[in-house]
């Protein structure tokens, strides 16, 4: 989770503990600013033992930093006891201030006394990390390297070997032992990156060889990127703070040279002067260049360059492509596009998986997967493949449809024309105002404003959950709470509030709606472009011997 | 002294206003619970009377005529204008009506 997740996650665990804060303590600035009401500072504050500065305002974002770091502070302190108080409530202490010159210890800790002082100093930290349980391994490690010095005073060898010798005496898990030789690999790696990504610091002229050579040193010491981030992140960073920049120094480096060959690919600069590459011919032309890299490496650096639905197209590339001669492999990675709920990737990947080896070998494939241990959503890929089958199916049919895909094809064009239904019914529909009116009498008047305040609730609750992502029935009872502001001085909010037990989620119902659609949307204005971006891109595709060959095999 | 334009941008304000009752021609009677302008075009909140559940998220065009809005990221914004809206002129709809 990065420090923002960490910091939403704060804000939306604060929102739901209406104890604390409600949404009548939050005021939206001008500029859209979340302000949070002093009053309700000073709960949060006392209730997560939390100093304010005076007169200062606080926004929603900075009470989630606040609970943010003290969460973190709370945790290194746990992990940390080179604080001077730490001997303090040292309970070995005399009552006359010495310390005893051998603190009684079992038999068993005498023994490790007399071994290699390392040893002894990783049994410490081991044994004061348990009792400030739980504790992270990675932490722990961390400071097992620090605090012993590792690499300078002492190598990363002889600390695995000291390591090696307390986990035999049971201290720590393998676990411990295996987190270690991760992050030494990587440290040691990364610094390998690093020097290589000094000695071309200079050099302006790059070619494919330079990022290869990098690439290829990543790839031979298996450089996990991702795992190394995290392994920093969840460590104290503050302690350990040259560690993740070394490694930002190196990553950013090799990013910064692929980055830049591959631009120059797609604006026709350098070595492709005159020769912008576009469509499927961009996409083999990076395969070609650094195919050795994996995704998680690759996509966030093409995703500089390229606009957004060049990138959607750029992935479902580069998954046909590198997939192409296992079908089963690229409806694996469809599912896993499936989590990032890209739909509207899942549906380009499929279109062409048809397009390709035929429905019926896609069909087939679905089933085999069926019958082994992946677990995957089968529906979902069945459904995708009936619903790009049946756009595949504009064409005339060169034979007679069976009964079964009759069938499957009123299916999905009753799916379609719902869809498109709801695209209606949700879409620029236009009404004609017919009669005008204004409230009158008292009995009609106190109704409008028991609608104006079930509007509030409503409204209020929508944003909750479209902007901090709050559970919609929290939101709504959180809200509802909040409207008890409105009620006048003459009149109890009983008398104005709708008559409905079920006000809560009617409130909540309304919420999820309006996000919902928002949701629903988006996808959909997505997906009409990609459509209009596709017809543009099979021109291109055909244009490619390679699939034409590919054709021609099917 | 006031140009033709903006005397008819008055008059057009005056037509929309926080509690306003609107008959749609599909029958349904709808109250303005909400009204926000951003770059001259005004939006509303509208809210079934009988039903509030049901709500129509539009964009006032003038004379009579309401267009649902169907742009996610200005749904996005408009939910949050709308918000401060009520927030504001909520209590003073409430002290004017009773």
């Amino acid at each position: 989770m990065t420090e923002q997740e960490q910091i939403n996650e704060g804000i939306r665990e604060l929102l739901q503990n209406q104890s604390l804060i409600t949404q009548a303590d939050i005021e939206i600035l001008d500029n859209g600013v979340y302000r949070v009401k002093p009053d309700a500072m000073e709960r949060v504050a006392k209730a997560y033992n939390i100093s304010l500065e005076d007169g200062k305002e606080y926004s929603l974002s900075d009470v989630g930093r606040l609970l943010y770091e003290e969460k973190k502070r709370k945790e290194e302190a746990t992990l940390d006891v080179s604080k001077p108080d730490a001997t303090v409530t040292d309970p070995s202490i005399t009552e006359d201030g010495s310390k005893p010159s051998s603190t009684p210890v079992d038999d068993e800790e005498d023994e490790f006394e007399k071994t290699d002082p390392i040893v002894e100093k990783i049994r410490n930290i081991v044994k004061d990390a348990k009792k400030n349980a739980p504790y992270f391994v990675n932490s722990l490690v961390a400071r097992i390297m620090k605090e012993c010095g590792a690499p300078k005073e002492i190598t990363y060898e002889e600390l695995g070997d000291a390591l090696q010798q307390v986990h035999q005496e049971g201290l720590i898990s393998q676990n411990v032992l295996e987190t270690y030789v991760r992050l030494v690999n990587e440290l040691q790696i990364a610094r390998i990156c690093n020097e290589l990504g000094k000695q071309y610091e200079n050099d302006d002229e790059l070619t494919s060889k330079l990022s290869k050579e990098l690439a290829i040193t990543r790839l031979k010491y298996r450089l996990d990127m991702t795992t190394v981030r995290d392994g920093f992140r969840i460590s104290n960073p503050g302690k350990t703070r040259e560690l993740p920049m070394l490694w930002l120094e190196c990553n950013e480096q090799i990013s910064w040279m692929v980055g830049k060959f591959i631009a120059d690919m797609y604006e026709g600069r350098g070595k492709y002067e005159g020769h912008s590459l576009r469509g499927s011919l961009f996409t083999k032309e990076v395969l070609k260049q650094f195919g050795y890299l994996n995704s998680d490496e690759l996509f966030p650096i093409v995703s500089l360059i390229l606009p957004e639905m060049e990138m959607k197209k750029f992935k479902a590339h580069v998954c046909l492509l590198r997939e192409e001669k296992n079908l089963a492999n690229t409806l694996i990675r469809h599912a896993e596009y499936k989590d990032s709920a890209d739909t509207v990737m899942q549906d380009y990947v499929m279109k062409t998986l048809i397009e390709t080896y035929g429905v019926e070998a896609v069909g087939a494939t679905i089933n085999h997967l069926k019958q082994s241990k992946l677990v995957l959503p089968y529906d979902d890929l069945e459904r995708a493949l009936a619903s790009m089958y049946y756009k595949g199916q504009k064409q005339p049919r060169q034979s007679s449809p069976s009964e079964e895909e009759s069938e499957l094809d009123q299916d999905v064009d009753q799916q379609r024309k719902n869809r498109q239904s709801a695209t209606n019914r949700r879409g620029k529909k236009k009404h004609k105002i017919t009669k005008r009116e204004k409230a009158i009498s008292s009995l009609e008047k106190k109704s409008v404003i028991s609608l104006m305040i079930a509007a509030a609730g409503c409204v209020s609750a929508a944003t909750l959950v479209t902007v901090f992502g709050v559970n919609p029935i929290v939101a709504a009872k959180n809200c509802v709470a909040s409207l008890a502001s409105f009620a006048a001085a003459n009149i109890s909010l009983q008398q104005i509030l709708p008559a409905s037990k079920d006000f809560i989620k009617i409130v909540a119902s309304v919420a999820t709606s309006v996000a919902g659609t928002i949701s629903w949307l988006r996808t959909n204005s997505a997906k009409k472009r990609l459509e209009e971006e596709l017809e543009d891109e099979e021109e291109d595709l055909l244009e490619d011997p390679d699939r034409k060959e590919r054709g021609r095999r099917r | 002294m006031k140009t033709q334009t903006e005397k008819k941008g008055d008059e057009e304000d005056s037509m929309v206003e926080h509690g306003d009752i609107w008959t749609l021609e599909d029958g349904n009677k709808y109250v303005v619970a909400s009204i926000v302008t951003m770059n001259d075009r005004k939006f509303v909140y509208l809210i079934q009377k009988t039903d509030y559940k049901n709500y129509i998220i539009g964009e006032y065009l003038g004379e009579d005529d309401l267009e649902e809005v169907d742009d996610p990221d200005l749904l996005e914004t408009l939910i949050v204008k709308f918000n401060e809206d009520l927030k504001d002129k909520l209590p003073k709809i409430i002290e004017q009506y009773l």
